[in-house]
């Protein structure tokens, strides 16, 4: 495929208090507040600072409607309703994003001016996403050579949508966005690469997990093509048939280039369905259209997706269900005896998502919009139109943050994902479990335990034991408990399986009483000479004795004592 | 900066970095500001990097939309007095906060919806922040406001910046005696933002001043949402909130109305005057030198005194609760007593309104109010400190006796007093 440009934005969400207010809130995790309050809001297309209103901004003020919101009081203030200006900027997320565009080679702005990023589709109370350019230019390693990494910014999360309106604990959340060159090969380097700066995310800095956390934009171009950018990847092992079904769509909008195609008004047809057998259109409000071109929108996309599914996208967009043609199989519909001829498509109850429809169907001959799209599963819908520069404006409720020498170098040095690698490899925690380490979110837990005792015990009962307990349902000490299980293991008054046993049994004892809980509970570890003298009045081998008592012979004074006995 | 001039597109080079975009101003000193391709701005040291200007045209700053008003036919007249605020404020790259430039164009541009509910004849006297404001462009504004009435305005629409709205509004209520209803509009965020709350406030304000009420009402967001404003009586409104939409609140009195965008208008204030299509009088007059003081514990009578030997003709007190002030403190020299037979005796008039702005002053209760009686303070029942401070200016600025100014404080001009405090008017 000629000229194939490719280029991925990774947004990852920081777990720090939000980034204009002093907020907290993790979606992922379970909890927030039932309380809050609720409210109506409209949004208005306004103008960028060189006076262009911003197409995709004026195509969704254009849909005139009010948005609902929830604000739960425990993770939203009245900056978020935007009732309240903006305090400074998180300089913690601040510093988190330093040592990322450290980490990527990046070279940092010497003022960072705050954006006012156009969003009029309500996931923004104030009409805007706060977003802040932090560094520029860097390289990222793969494993088919280098990929630049163009920018570097922060920005707030923006409102979750959910059946009744939108939820404002997300809103606010600091995000990190890094945006590559489009020198993405094809769609696996392209997953590669979101792996890899995933891995790095992680490792360098201190960031939210779950679902959500972490999301991918793709920007996908060919010859001939446009640029069009596919919004909120979550399943990186889509991405690949991701990149080639977009390609496959250029591919076969460019085919139609040229394309002349004539359409009569978008009118209302209502009167022809008064009686339809057609159960969804039967009485309803009915628009409908014709076009000099049957059967094309039978034209297939790419795999599972026709032009008639890709046309029905544009009127989703615009708020309808979708819309019904005469290029599909009718007689699902009980349509087949509808007595228009040649291509004719309907849409009930919303006139301006059939015009949408109309608009694009006579632009075919253009090839490839620039359109924003957003990912399902390994499929793409059209969303709205390309955002430009215009749907930017500087934020006048705050100052401009100077990257002084010392906030720079205070933010520090993360250290990366094959780094830690090794360094837990060192310290005695076989590859696997090493990886599963530093991938971890309790890999700062792992690290400070890993300080005070052997590693490879704590990499063991922190990523496995205590993973399969929790996964059954136990009920498990906490990061204290913890500690003090492997300081009696660290003093020869536990064995590893009386150890591993503790973790659940000793739940709800106190730590500091945890020496007589393991006496009660039968879990002490018995002295090498009492193992001795049980193994001599045993009778059965090593294997049996080991059954007998796991929990509190260590295997390796039990081998002694059956070797010497 | 090495030829270049803002708007310029530029090449900024430091190191590896290399980025182009076009040249800002800027307030900071020493700092390059680009707007980058991506629409981003970002800022450099000036000593670190190099600047080269590129070939291409100069990209003019600060252009905003524009509207030619072109209202739907048959619609009535209304005036539109701008006198800037929030309301009328965007960018300034000078300062890199908003500033109050919006021309009237710029503003209908925002609110194209006005087009469909009344014609406007636009004035813009001034364009202020409202802390910018004194009480001589209160004068102006009512004659501006009386003027384009009495030319045969339906109503009024004053658009203002909202920190000193109440005062302003209670200004107009006493100047005007209005007959037609006049209203106050503002916003707490400004229109280069979608979220811009302005716009409802226009519109309803626009109805408002189409409909059925003869009273100036600050009309503003009533609640959070972008649903409905409340029309509040201009001399019992005050801002009670530094940046909520809703942050004006009727006190001790309930809103006029319920004001919706599509023209419902629901009335809550059995007392809203009805309109009258007469003439509009008004008697735009202010004493400047009227002062405003505020009781706390250990503050210096002799601030009533500096007053006093400035020539100032009246003062209201921003007095405790039922309007007391120190009388009987250990530290003799704490009472102001003294301060108050002085004020009397050279001809000053001393009101007290409550600091807890919610329910009324009472001259009687305790002693220590009596002894003030006495020195002549007058008790200004349950008005708002602002109004019983802008009522006193009016009254200065038209009557010459300080005996006439005393009753005049007491009498009802413009449905200040709230004769029935309720249980529902502290919510």
């Amino acid at each position: 495929m000629k000229n194939f440009k490719c280029g991925v934005e990774i947004h990852q969400r920081l777990d720090s208090h939000k980034l204009y207010c002093n907020c907290y809130s993790n979606p992922s995790s379970a909890g927030g507040s039932a309380h809050g309050a609720l409210f109506k809001r409209g949004l208005r297309a306004v103008a960028g600072e060189l006076g262009g209103v911003d197409r995709a901004a004026r195509f969704q003020a254009g849909l005139g409607k009010t948005h609902e919101y929830f604000a739960p009081y425990g993770e939203c203030c009245l900056v978020e309703c935007d009732d309240e200006p903006p305090r400074e900027m998180n300089r913690e997320a601040l510093a988190q994003a330093l040592r990322v565009a450290k980490s990527l080679e990046m070279e940092c702005v010497d003022e960072v001016r705050v954006m006012r990023k156009t969003v009029v589709d309500g996931s923004a109370v104030s009409g805007f996403q706060r977003t802040a350019l932090i560094a520029l230019t860097g390289t990222l390693e793969t494993s088919r050579g280098p990929v630049g990494v163009d920018s570097l910014c922060l920005e707030e999360e923006s409102a979750a949508i959910t059946p009744e309106g939108y939820r404002l604990d997300r809103l606010g959340i600091p995000l990190i966005e890094i945006a590559t060159a489009p020198d993405i090969k094809d769609g696996v380097h392209c997953r590669e690469v979101c792996e890899k700066i995933g891995l790095l995310l992680r490792s360098v800095a201190r960031v939210q997990r779950g679902i959500g956390s972490i999301r991918q934009d793709v920007n996908v171009s060919i010859e001939g093509g446009a640029r069009v950018e596919i919004k909120g990847v979550q399943d990186l092992k889509a991405l690949p048939e991701l990149v080639d079904n977009e390609v496959k769509r250029q591919e076969a909008l460019i085919a139609l280039k040229g394309k002349r195609v004539n359409a009569s008004p978008v009118e209302d047809w209502s009167a022809e369905f008064a009686s339809s057998p057609c159960r969804i259109l039967a009485g309803k409000k009915v628009y409908g259209f014709q076009a000099d071109c049957p059967g094309l929108l039978k034209t297939p996309v790419h795999e599972g997706k026709t032009l008639g599914n890709e046309l029905a996208g544009y009127a989703r967009a615009s708020g309808a269900r979708g819309v019904i043609h005469s290029d599909e199989d009718l007689t699902k519909y009980c349509l087949e005896d509808f007595p228009r001829k040649g291509l004719w498509i309907v849409c009930s109850d919303n006139k301006a998502a059939l015009e949408a429809v109309r608009t694009r169907l006579l632009a075919l001959g253009e090839g490839v919009p620039e359109e924003t799209r957003r990912a399902d599963g390994s499929r793409s819908e059209y969303m709205r139109p390309l955002a430009g520069g215009a749907r930017m404006y500087p934020e006048t409720d705050l100052s401009p943050v100077r990257v002084t020498r010392e906030l720079f170098e205070g933010a520090g040095t993360g250290k990366g994902y094959e780094e830690r690698v090794a360094e837990y490899i060192a310290l005695g925690v076989g590859r696997a479990l090493a990886e599963k380490a530093a991938r971890s979110e309790k890999r700062e837990l792992f690290e400070s335990l890993a300080k005070e005792w052997d590693a490879k015990l704590v990499a063991g009962v922190l990523l496995e034991k205590l993973v399969e307990l929790k996964r059954g349902g136990a009920t498990v000490v906490g990061e204290e408990g913890l500690r003090g299980l492997f300081a009696l293991h660290a003093q020869g008054l536990l064995t590893r399986a009386g150890l591993e046993e503790a973790l659940s049994r000793l739940a709800k004892a106190k730590t500091k009483e945890f020496k007589p809980a393991i006496e009660k509970e039968g879990l002490r570890r018995l002295s090498p000479s009492e193992v001795e003298r049980l193994a001599r009045e045993f009778k059965g081998g090593f294997a049996a004795f080991m059954a007998a008592h796991r929990l509190n012979a260590d295997p390796s004074d039990a081998r002694k004592a059956f070797e010497n006995g | 900066m090495m030829g270049c001039v803002e708007g310029d597109r530029v090449r900024v080079t430091r190191g590896k970095l290399v980025v182009e975009g076009v040249l800002l101003p800027t307030e900071a000193r020493g700092t390059v500001v680009v707007k980058l391709d991506s629409g981003y701005n970002a800022g450099f040291d000036a000593k670190k990097i190099v600047l080269k200007k590129l070939p291409g045209k100069r990209t003019a700053l600060e252009k905003f939309e524009s509207k030619k008003f072109i209202p739907a036919e048959g619609l009535e007249e209304l005036a539109l007095v701008a006198a800037g605020g929030t309301i009328a404020s965007r960018l300034d790259y000078a300062t890199g906060g908003a500033k109050m430039v919006l021309t009237p164009g710029e503003l209908f541009a925002a609110v194209p919806e006005l087009e469909g509910v009344a014609s406007f004849k636009v004035s813009r006297p001034f364009t202020l922040a409202s802390e910018d404001e004194t009480p001589r462009e209160w004068v102006t504004l009512a004659r501006e406001v009386g003027k384009a009435l009495n030319a045969g305005a339906r109503g009024a629409i004053v658009a203002h910046g909202t920190d000193t709205l109440g005062y302003a509004s209670a200004a107009l209520s006493f100047m005007l005696s209005a007959g037609k209803p006049v209203a106050m509009v503002g916003a707490q965020r400004s229109p280069d933002r979608a979220s811009f709350d302005g716009a409802l406030n226009l519109l309803c304000g626009a109805r408002y001043a189409l409909g059925p009420f003869g009273e100036v009402a600050a009309v503003m967001h009533a609640t959070p949402s972008d649903d409905y404003c409340f029309a509040h009586r201009g001399t019992k409104v005050r801002k009670m909130h530094s940046t909520r939409r809703d942050a004006f609140k009727s006190v001790n009195a309930e809103p006029l109305a319920r004001v919706y965008p599509d023209g419902r208008i629901e009335k809550i204030n059995e007392s809203a005057k009805a309109r009258e299509d007469g003439e509009c009088r008004v008697r735009a007059v202010f004493e400047d030198k009227t002062g405003l003081l505020k009781a706390y514990p250990g503050a210096p009578p002799e601030q009533l005194d500096w007053f006093v030997d400035r020539g100032y003709k009246g003062v209201l007190v921003e007095a405790y609760a039922l309007g007391h002030l120190p009388t009987q403190t250990l530290d003799p020299k704490k009472s102001w007593l003294k301060a108050m037979e002085r004020a009397k005796e050279e001809g000053v008039v001393v009101a007290f309104a409550t600091q807890c702005l919610y329910g009324r002053v009472n001259p009687f209760v305790y002693a220590n109010l009596r002894k003030m009686s006495e020195r002549g303070a007058v008790y200004c029942s349950d008005l708002l400190p602002e109004t019983a401070f802008v009522k006193l200016g009016w009254l200065l600025g038209g009557l010459k006796d300080a005996d006439e100014v005393r009753a005049g404080l007491l009498k009802d001009y413009a449905g200040e007093f709230n004769p029935r405090l309720t249980e529902a008017d502290f919510y």
